[in-house]
């Protein structure tokens, strides 16, 4: 833990500029201190007790955590301005620049924007204030520069401070300001390193005309390079990789194992500073204007980094020949099925660049190790895989955002292994959303007879799907062979992880057929799932209705022994002295994913709802016995996170249905039966 | 550090909804009230115990002015001179300063010039200070007049408030007059250089903005 004073003076022995010499006259202190504390006598330790140190350890962990939230909420705004921008379509000229509406003399009048002297419609610009009360007018996108400016506090630092994006399951930190180190283990780190880190977060980019304190100005320099040395390792040894053999295609298929796992592998302990001064020179000379968008442009050297790196770990886990990028081949359905899962790898390496980073100086024989290792798999892997004539399946995945679901498009499969006497298979796709395989969430398609090729072309749906189940959890494909008397075979299957849809939420993959695909059931989440439902909410302002619409469940728990549930959800708006808010949808036999689209209207004033809470609960029927509770959602106004934002947004914007999907909770205090 | 305090300001600290998010911080001698200064505005409350501040530390508060809600992360550094260099680290996150000196006590007056010139020093140049004589409750013990505060604060370019944290007097007029003068600055900076913000990415701009600054420097010799 050090002493107090080491961190913040680090810079000790830098040169103070002239601006600090000249104020440091002021001080009549004679010349003699260095950069920091001009106030402090020479010489004197500071001692400050652990006690203290914990007192301010907890005010930083404090403030940490009001950072995030703000980098977030930054990360927001610019999330919101680089979309607007992108979504900008003319040209600012004869075409309005947001709208591209053309301009024409009585129609669509053109104005110029005093800022960036584009021309917009009236629609996408508006009159603003300066300081003077002068009126100016700024279209939509230097408006909103403007505003990101204020609320970001960039008007002050003359940069947009440091910012992430706030998106559930992947935290990609994009500011190139620096990279972050403090949010991974904050408590675990040494204050004061972060004392010092508050500083650089704004020194970056400063275009300020006072001078930045030589000092810090030197700090945030190597900050820089410490990401750019990063991106720099994205053309690191490009090309050796690429010695694996073209016909090996079909063993490239293999299934691709969580990378969270590997992740997990190199979290390591230690200072990132030391990290960065282990950074090798000839990596820090990019500039450090290289960025995600940058990682992105070489997604075949960010999957051969992330490949090399699971050598260097000593652990060659069988999709590591996944992530190898292929010269570029374009499958028969026009795809390219390889190419798509290594460019999305390239999302995780962001997190590991530090890891690397002390790796390098290794990383050449890796390679060959790797690629030895490579060979030796490749000899193995055939004798089970493609070779032996499991099959492959062509399949295309859809991750729609908005409506929370997962489409999975079952298009064929080809070359599969005879199962029957006759030389032929009956085959049918099942497909499980793993961790966590059961009747839940199984879908699987029809059985076609006699034949190893093939046709589905059938779309099965999973709901409620969140975007942390696309960070967490894998899609498996089992085909099976039916049989009518006895258990129904495997033929083989394969597996992909979802998490490669968050970039391109669009795929066509095809597969080849392993026996068993190394998917690590140990992973289960520990915590039971009891299930989703999706509701839609709306308050009708003219009649004083609230209409609850109950659409569906999603991934129920089972609670019959034939691993299934008839389920069935209860609504009430509490407190209800006489129960006459008590409302049931019908039962569905034997689901998990029941669909009920039932609505149930409260005749209730607006000021009322207020007061109100929402419960919804999913019971099993059972006949005989009393009904099993399965979990349920309460809404009003002192609930969080999804519950309460769709009570708000129900409350705030009348006549408008509002659909969210739930998370079914063990409700303590619910209605009984 | 009392439960209940902690879910107060994890309350305010999640609270996202704002305009704009301004960081201040109270600088001055030890025992001048600074504390005081801030439990009074944040918290509504006083006691007259000294319990020196180790280190630094701060409040959440949110403000409705000029029709914008500002969120006031409000840091709180101890005086006492072995803790500077943790609270001179902060300066330069801050947009305004509280400068506090004690009209009870010579000593803290003569120290604002150098607290002056630390803010100077470490903060940015457009950072906004405003000179506080606290204590006027204590008029009997009075030894700085209002009217040196008042020539001080004018020699030093800043705005001058006395106020008493004990008797809630112009404690919040002195936060208020803060918040005023950056979202003012926030305007001016705003309208001056549109050049600034217009540029597409943060980097860009200045990246481009940096080389000549530089070569004006090594023409002099």
């Amino acid at each position: 833990m050090g002493e107090l004073t080491s961190v913040v003076e680090e810079p000790r022995w830098v040169c103070p500029n002239d601006r600090q010499l000249s104020l440091r006259a002021k001080l009549n202190s004679g010349w003699s201190f260095h950069s920091s504390g001009p106030a402090r006598k020479t010489g004197r330790k500071t001692d400050i007790s652990d006690n203290e140190q914990e007192i301010i350890r907890n005010v930083l962990e404090r403030s940490d955590r009001i950072r995030q939230v703000e980098e977030e909420r930054i990360g927001r705004l610019v999330e919101k301005l680089e979309n607007m921008r992108n979504n900008a379509i003319g040209d600012g000229k004869d075409t309005c620049l947001l709208c591209n509406h053309k301009f024409a003399a009585l129609k669509v009048v053109s104005k110029r924007c005093d800022i960036c002297e584009k021309c917009v419609c009236q629609k996408c610009g508006l009159d603003v204030q300066d300081s003077e009360g002068d009126f100016i007018w700024l279209c939509m996108l230097c408006s909103e520069q403007r505003e990101l400016w204020k609320r970001t506090g960039a008007w002050f630092f003359k940069a947009i401070p440091k910012y992430t994006y706030p998106e559930p399951g992947r935290q990609r930190r994009i500011s190139s300001n620096r990279k972050d180190t403090t949010s991974s283990n904050s408590s675990d780190q040494l204050i004061f390193p972060q004392t010092n880190k508050y500083n650089r977060t704004w020194t970056s980019y400063s275009k300020s005309k006072d001078n930045l304190d030589s000092d810090i100005r030197e700090e945030s320099h190597s900050e820089d390079e410490e990401s750019s040395s990063s991106s720099d390792e994205m053309t690191f040894d490009r090309p050796k990789p690429r010695t694996r053999s073209r016909a090996r295609s079909s063993t490239s298929d293999e299934p691709v194992s969580y990378p969270s796992r590997r992740s997990t592998e190199i979290s390591m302990p230690g200072s990132s500073i030391l990290e960065n001064i282990d950074t090798p020179p000839p990596f820090r000379k990019r500039t450090l204007a290289m960025s995600q968008e940058e990682k992105q442009r070489h997604p075949s050297e960010v999957s051969l980094n992330t490949s090399s790196f699971q050598a260097t770990n000593g652990q060659l886990s069988p999709d590591s020949s996944q992530t190898r990028a292929e010269p570029p081949k374009v499958e028969k359905s026009g795809s390219f099925t390889e190419r798509v899962n290594s460019t999305d790898k390239g999302d995780e390496v962001d997190g590991r660049m530090k890891p690397l980073v002390k790796k390098q100086d290794t990383e050449e024989e890796d390679i060959d190790e790797l690629v030895r290792t490579f060979k030796q798999s490749e000899a193995a892997v055939p004798k089970e895989a493609g070779e032996s004539g499991l099959g492959t399946v062509e399949f295309d995945v859809h991750y729609e955002k908005q409506h929370s679901q997962l489409q999975v498009t079952v298009i064929c499969a080809k070359g599969l292994k005879a199962m029957d006497s006759g030389g032929t298979s009956d085959p049918y796709v099942k497909l499980h959303l793993l961790p966590g395989a059961s009747k839940s969430n199984k879908l699987r398609t029809h059985t076609k007879y006699k034949t190893l090729n093939p046709q589905y072309d059938e779309t099965l749906i999973y709901h409620g799907i969140t975007d942390e189940d696309i960070s967490k959890k894998s899609l498996r494909l089992q085909i099976f062979d039916e049989d009518k008397l006895g258990r129904n075979s495997l033929i083989g299957e394969t597996c992909v992880v979802l998490k490669i849809f968050h970039i391109k939420p669009s795929q066509s993959l095809k597969r080849s057929l392993v026996s068993r695909a190394s998917f690590d059931e140990g992973r289960e989440s520990p915590e039971p799932n009891l299930g989703r439902l999706q509701l839609s909410l709306k308050y009708k302002s003219q009649k004083n209705q609230l209409v609850v619409g109950v659409i569906r469940c999603a991934g129920l728990a089972a609670m019959d022994a034939n691993g299934y549930s008839d389920p069935y959800v209860k609504c009430y708006l509490k407190p209800d002295a006489h129960k006459k808010s008590k409302k049931r949808t019908s039962v569905k036999k034997k689901t998990l994913n029941p669909e009920y689209n039932e609505e149930f209207v409260y005749d209730i004033p607006h000021s009322d709802l207020a007061k109100k809470t929402l419960e919804l609960t999913v019971w099993d029927h059972d006949v005989g016995k009393s009904n099993d509770f399965i979990g349920g959602v309460a809404l009003d106004i002192n609930s969080s996170g999804s519950s309460l934002m769709h009570w708000y947004d129900m409350l705030k914007t009348p006549n408008q249905v509002h659909t969210h999907w739930h998370t079914l909770e063990k409700l303590t205090n619910h209605e009984q039966e | 550090m009392a439960t209940a305090n902690d879910k107060q300001w994890q309350k305010d600290a999640a609270d996202q909804n704002f305009d704009y998010m301004f960081k201040l911080l109270i600088i001055g001698n030890s025992a001048v009230g600074k504390t005081s200064f801030l439990f009074r505005y944040a918290d509504d409350s006083f006691t007259s115990a000294f319990v020196s501040t180790v280190g630094i530390d701060f409040k959440v508060k949110t403000v409705f002015r000029n029709e914008k809600r500002v969120k006031l992360q409000i840091w709180d550094t101890a005086g006492q001179e072995r803790y500077r260099t943790i609270t001179t680290a902060y300066y330069r996150g801050a947009m305004g300063f509280i400068l506090m000196y004690d009209i009870t006590n010579e000593e803290s007056f003569q120290a604002v010039q150098d607290w002056s010139t630390q803010v100077k020093t470490y903060s940015w140049s457009n950072a906004q200070v405003i000179l506080v004589g606290n204590k006027s409750d204590m008029e009997e013990d009075r030894v700085v007049t209002y009217e040196r505060g008042k020539k001080l604060a004018d020699q030093l370019g800043l705005e001058f408030f006395e106020t008493s944290a004990k008797d809630n007097a112009n404690v919040k007029q002195v936060f208020e007059r803060l918040v005023d003068i950056i979202c003012d600055k926030m305007s001016e900076s705003l309208d001056s250089d549109p050049t600034i913000i217009s540029g597409q990415k943060p980097g860009t701009t200045n990246l481009s903005d940096k080389p000549p600054q530089k070569q004006d420097n090594s023409c002099a010799c």
